[in-house]
């Protein structure tokens, strides 16, 4: 924000006190006409800075705290949803009322009439740029965080498919991120559901390498310790080749070759047997 | 002794509280020992239900506890790890590997009343 804004005088700070006495002889004139200005239907912008904000960066000559107020209020009206544009067009609802009290306070003093106008229109951009670039800047990072929560929940579903079985998918690239959500998620459906085997069906993974082999292991004991047992489908022959290749120790792992001979094993262990009645007759 | 050793039928049932000072987790293997002389417990079901945290020296202590009670004859199950400890225990290369482990305290009792029978 530095980089743009310009320097404040102490002229400058001069005439801001005299925007903010003309605010306070007419204050209840002021209020009135933004009141009028705003409507019914459109949203209260909340004050971000008071009048006494305002008089104490007056008197530290120092327009820095009341910016940082202005930006630190931002996030809670991106959280409210309020648009960009309401709060420009309240600030702006300010200064016709403002500038008539100006030319009502200072019409004898041209010199001061025109400091006035001045150091309000530097003190309104430097606000609206403050506000409009903190609105920007947040919109971006909240757009962000709900974007890595749906690739989250979108990378790492875990499906009860039966009770006491889960399957958990893995498609694409297994980083370590990753690797560490979906163990935590995972353990944490094992132990909600109560689930005895989980499938962890790695058909949509292209590659593996040491940590990967390593946290399917990692995940497997952790699920062992919560009391399911882990069963690996869908190595591909890449894969198979890099595992023995990389000599990962896979020895315990119950493997697979695809998710249905997975299913067909748990179904076993649990003690469950496929039936169709009348299928051998026909 | 903080540690409440529970007897049910022939099975010992050791319940660690969710706060263990390392005072009472050294004392926890002799009085578990003690426990298993003399007496022929078929079963020792160790719970972790309350226990949020784990640090290596836990860790260890529940590793060579379910060791000793599968030594001094008895079948062992620890139960109620939640998913942090979980992490933690496999992340500290703990991960109990030669010990039978139930999601919870009524599963741990049905394991070792199934491989009681048999």
């Amino acid at each position: 924000m530095a980089d743009v804004s310009p320097a404040w005088t102490d002229d400058d700070f001069e005439g801001l006190a005299d925007v903010l006495e003309a605010y306070r002889r007419h204050a209840d004139e002021i209020s009135a006409e933004v009141a009028a200005g705003r409507g019914a239907q459109v949203p209260r912008v909340r004050g971000s800075f008071g009048v006494s904000e305002f008089a104490a960066a007056i008197r530290a000559r120092d327009i820095g705290p009341l910016i940082a107020a202005v930006e630190a209020a931002v996030p809670e009206l991106v959280r409210e949803d309020v648009p960009l544009e309401a709060i420009v067009q309240e600030l702006a609802r300010l200064t016709g009322p403002l500038h008539k009290s100006f030319a009502a306070d200072y019409a004898d003093d041209p010199v001061r009439l025109a400091r006035a106008f001045r150091t309000y229109g530097k003190l309104r951009d430097a606000i609206a740029v403050a506000a409009a670039t903190a609105y920007a800047k947040r919109r971006v990072e909240a757009l962000q965080e709900e974007q890595r929560r749906i690739l989250r929940q979108l990378s790492t579903p875990v499906i009860q498919v039966w009770e006491d079985i889960l399957v958990m998918p893995l498609i694409g690239v297994v980083d370590s991120v990753r690797a560490r959500q979906m163990m935590e998620q995972l353990l944490t459906r094992i132990t909600e559901l109560g689930s005895r085997i989980v499938i962890l069906d790695v058909t949509g993974v292209p590659t593996v390498d040491t940590e990967v082999a390593n946290h399917f292991i990692r995940t497997m004991k952790a699920a062992r310790l919560v009391g399911a047992r882990t069963i690996l489908v869908g190595i591909s022959p890449q894969v198979a080749l890099t595992l023995v290749r990389l000599d990962v120790g896979l020895e315990g792992l119950e493997t697979y070759s695809d998710l249905r001979s997975g299913l067909e094993r748990a179904f076993a262990l649990l003690g469950y047997r496929i039936d169709r009645p009348g299928a051998a007759a026909s | 002794m903080s540690v409440p050793l529970v007897e049910i039928g022939r099975t010992l049932v050791i319940s660690l509280p969710g706060e263990l000072p390392d005072a009472d987790v050294a004392l926890l293997e002799t009085s578990v020992l003690e426990r298993l002389k003399g007496r022929r417990f078929t079963g020792v079901l160790i719970d972790l239900t309350a226990v949020d945290v784990v640090d290596s020296y836990l860790g260890r202590t529940i590793r060579d506890l379910a060791a000793l009670s599968a030594l001094m004859g008895a079948r062992t199950v620890v139960t109620g790890i939640s998913p942090a400890v979980a992490i933690t225990l496999v992340e500290l290369g703990l991960d109990l590997p030669r010990v039978r482990t139930e999601l919870n305290l009524e599963r741990g009792l049905a394991w070792l009343s199934r491989t009681d029978r048999t």
